[in-house]
């Protein structure tokens, strides 16, 4: 059964480059969400395996998305933060964050989602 | 030597007895005046010379009685010297009226030689009758003229009933002759004494006057030193005040006596008295009866001190009058008529002492203020709080001038006026902080109202509630200068005093050297402020711009990119898997890559334009006006190369206005010139656009201002709604970058 996947990020030409590339890739890419309120929402009614959340959301925070989902008891898909930006540029908040993991937007790809869900308890 | 008459007391008659007789008589006689005139020679105090010439005459005469006496003024005579049997009765230093008919009467009468024989029968008055007590019968008296005036007279008598020999007043006339050189040696001495005595007092006087003795103790030595000289029972040192008061600043009191008004004892002039004459008149003044004396000094002076005689004479320092000294006898007596000259001789000493005293006050003062306004300068140049300033500046006045209260309000812009310092010398003046409203009508409303010093001598008239809260602590008289701060009424200092006197005549220009520097204190600490404020900003905006930049990058061209780089990876995925369509992919990520450079592109531009460093400021406003959307009609006949900052902070100010002009204004054509004139380089941008944009809102212009104005420039925007908007900016090509002082 492929992956499902929800993809949170503010910027449009992101969204489609990632979801071509991903289900190119093997994933299935459920929904779509650029904002918090509006990723808790598709996080609740299409129930993802993964939620890729990019840390910048416009004014919004990625980081306040992921805490926000596992609060909201999200705990059973795998939240993965991702940027433009590099992974030491934000890796102490990543350490404090309860997502499973990061993944640099450049580098995406079907395999690094799964090896990060692999190595989740 | 004169013949020997008939009727000599020897009764002698012709032939050798009698020349023998006169011979020896000569003899004795030339015996006798030698022995006077070596006593008179040996300058012998003339009581014992007159003592001498008595006993002398008496023996030559062969008389029971020979006395000199000597005239006293009003008509009278003393005895200074009597010899002979018949002297007994009549003591020395007795004396008595010229009444009657005697021979002192005849002689003080015509001033020549006289003689009464039976002296019994035909004397009166109360010498005639004192001598006719001793049984004299006949009498002979010849007057003694010292320096032309008639001194006294020698009497001889004699008991016999013959009469005394005619030639007794020619021979009697050579010892008067020797009497009158006595006297006038004598006379001489003893003025030469007194001058000797007048001069070693001025010195005295003179040394304390040149050694910067204070005035007052000066003053007390000139008043003992003209008692001790004068001889006189008071010496008083009189001030003269203003609205006709004088008052006593020092005094002397022969030895028992006190000084019933002392030091500071304040009078009112006016009234018959020698104080009131001598100030009124300007001119030495003199009673000799104290009779008819009038006026608050004149009765303390009669009946307080038991004036008899008093002469005053004005002292006058540096042309004006200063006061007078009076001198005073409580004896029945006049003082002599030199009294008024020899105290002439030391009012010049008094005024020199008071000149003296009064310029080193005065240089005091000056000094003490120089100092005063140097810690206040001191306190502004190390750049001190404009609060602490004003207390500062508040308390150094009170004290200098000295007043009572003292304090500074701020106008504020509703009016009101607020107090930011307060300064009460044993009074409660706690001011700071509050808030007045400026109604009624007193010094500080005056201030307002006029923009100049203003001054009331009492709060009489004083209306509104800061003249009540002065009047409440009992303030008579105020000063009040406005404090102007770069042309502008800032606010106003005041000061104001509890006593009865009126404040000095330059309280004001006091003020106003010290407000000075309190506009000084709040025109830096302003610009100071400005300053900072100025510089935060320009911080903030770098800061700004670097986030802008940041975010920009990060949202934009790198967002972009990665997209680009994943549709690229989807595309490498399609091709190896033959499905979709590869070719369409690559041309759409080819476009994609094409927006991010000219993104780029644009993005670079914003952040520095190359052609302004690389080329000037000519060709980037050019190229501007080409890009922009808003037609621009340029006016370039500035055209060279100009320090970077100047080219920078132009350009931007360029860019603002024309982006401004396009976003805000929704103007149709711009203006654009630039200039030099005067080393500056002017740039002007005016648009046709709505008008009414207001510098204080949007950070842009604020930003471009700093800038400016860092370069020593100005900035300035005229921009009324409907008339279109009008930047000039006017930047000096010879700029210093500005220095943080901190």
């Amino acid at each position: 059964m492929p992956l499902r996947c929800l993809l949170v990020d503010d910027n449009a030409a992101f969204l489609e480059a990632a979801s071509l590339l991903l289900e190119r890739e093997g994933v299935t890419v459920v929904g779509v969400a650029s904002s918090i309120a509006e990723a808790l929402q598709q996080a609740r009614a299409l129930r993802p395996g993964v939620i890729l959340v990019d840390i910048g959301l416009g004014e919004e925070s990625g980081f306040d998305l992921a805490r926000l989902l596992a609060e909201d008891g999200q705990g059973g898909a795998g939240v993965i933060l991702i940027s433009a930006g590099a992974e030491a540029d934000y890796s102490e908040l990543i350490d404090e964050s309860p997502a499973a993991g990061f993944l640099a937007k450049a580098t995406l790809s079907a395999r690094g989602i799964s090896r990060i869900l692999d190595r989740t308890p | 030597m004169n013949a020997l008459g008939a009727g000599t007391p020897d009764g002698g008659a012709g032939g050798d007895p009698p020349d023998q007789a006169r011979l020896g008589q000569l003899a004795e006689e030339q015996a006798a005046l030698r022995r006077v005139a070596t006593l008179v020679a040996q300058a012998t105090p003339p009581e014992e010379v007159f003592a001498a010439v008595v006993e002398e005459v008496g023996r030559l005469f062969r008389v029971e009685l020979a006395i000199l006496f000597r005239y006293e003024p009003g008509r009278t005579a003393t005895s200074v010297a009597a010899w002979g049997p018949a002297a007994e009765d009549l003591p020395v230093s007795i004396r008595l009226p010229l009444e009657g008919r005697n021979l002192s009467t005849l002689v003080f009468e015509t001033g020549r030689p006289a003689r009464i024989d039976g002296y019994a029968d035909s004397s009166s008055g109360p010498i005639g009758a004192a001598v006719r007590e001793t049984g004299i019968r006949s009498a002979v008296g010849t007057p003694v003229i010292v320096e032309g005036s008639l001194w006294g007279v020698i009497f001889v008598g004699s008991t016999l009933e013959q009469p005394l020999p005619p030639d007794t007043e020619a021979r009697l006339a050579s010892f008067t002759e020797l009497v009158a050189t006595a006297v006038a040696n004598a006379e001489s001495r003893a003025a030469l004494a007194r001058l000797a005595e007048e001069q070693a007092a001025l010195r005295r006087v003179a040394v304390l006057v040149a050694r910067a003795t204070p005035p007052e103790q000066v003053l007390a030595a000139v008043a003992e030193e003209v008692g001790g000289l004068l001889a006189v029972d008071y010496t008083v040192l009189i001030r003269s005040d203003p609205q006709d008061m004088i008052t006593v600043v020092g005094g002397w009191a022969a030895a028992g006596v006190g000084l019933p008004s002392p030091a500071g004892s304040r009078f009112e002039l006016g009234g018959r008295n020698v104080s009131t004459l001598t100030l009124r008149t300007g001119r030495p003044a003199r009673l000799d009866a104290y009779v008819d004396v009038t006026g608050s000094i004149g009765s303390t002076g009669a009946q307080g001190w038991g004036f008899r005689s008093s002469v005053g004479v004005p002292i006058s320092v540096e042309g004006r009058p200063w006061g007078l000294i009076l001198v005073a006898y409580t004896r029945d007596q006049q003082l002599p008529a030199d009294t008024e000259a020899r105290l002439a001789s030391f009012t010049e000493l008094v005024a020199t002492a008071v000149a003296n005293a009064e310029s080193r006050a005065a240089l005091a003062r000056l000094a003490e203020e120089q100092a005063a306004l140097r810690r206040v300068a001191t306190l502004v140049a190390h750049g001190a709080a404009p609060e602490q300033v004003f207390a500062a500046v508040t308390e150094e006045y009170a004290r200098l001038v000295p007043v009572d209260v003292a304090g500074m309000a701020r106008l504020e812009p509703d009016g009101t006026v607020s107090y930011v310092a307060s300064w009460g010398r044993a009074v409660d003046f706690v001011l700071v902080g509050s808030r007045w409203t400026l109604d009624g009508k007193n010094v500080a409303t005056a201030v307002f109202e006029t923009g100049r010093p203003a001054r009331v001598e009492s709060q009489a008239g004083a209306t509104g509630s800061l003249a009540d809260v002065v009047r409440e602590i009992g303030v008579r008289s105020l000063v009040a200068t406005p404090v102007v701060v770069e042309g502008r009424l800032w606010g106003e200092m005041g000061a104001g005093s509890t006593r009865e006197e009126p404040l000095p005549p330059d309280a004001e220009a006091r003020l106003a050297s010290f407000t000075e520097l309190v506009a000084t204190a709040i025109a830096n600490a302003d610009s100071r402020a400005k300053l900072m404020a100025s510089r935060a900003r320009i911080v903030a905006a770098a800061d700004e711009t670097r986030r802008r930049i940041e975010r920009d990058l990060h949202d934009g061209t790198q967002q972009r990119l990665v997209s680009l780089g994943l549709a690229a990876r989807t595309a490498a995925a399609d091709v190896a898997a033959g499905r979709g369509d590869p070719g369409a992919e690559l041309s759409r990520i080819a476009a994609g890559l094409a927006d991010a450079a000219a993104e780029l592109q644009e993005f670079s531009r914003g952040i520095h334009p190359a052609i302004l460093s690389e080329r000037g400021l000519g060709p980037a406003l050019r190229t501007l006006a080409r890009r922009s959307a808003v037609p621009v009609d340029l006016d370039l006949t500035a055209d060279a190369r100009y320090p970077e900052p100047v080219e920078v902070a132009a350009y931007y100010v360029a860019s603002e206005a024309l982006a401004n002009a396009m976003k805000h204004a929704r103007a149709s054509q711009v203006e654009m010139s630039l200039a030099t004139r005067h080393g500056s380089l002017l740039l002007s941008i005016r648009d046709d656009g709505v008008g009414g944009a207001d510098p204080a809102r949007g950070s842009g212009l604020a930003g471009l201002t700093d800038r400016v104005e860092a370069l020593g420039g100005s900035i300035r925007l005229d921009s009324a709604a409907g008339a279109g908007t009008h930047i000039t900016v006017d930047l000096p090509l010879e700029y210093e970058l500005a220095q943080g002082t901190g």
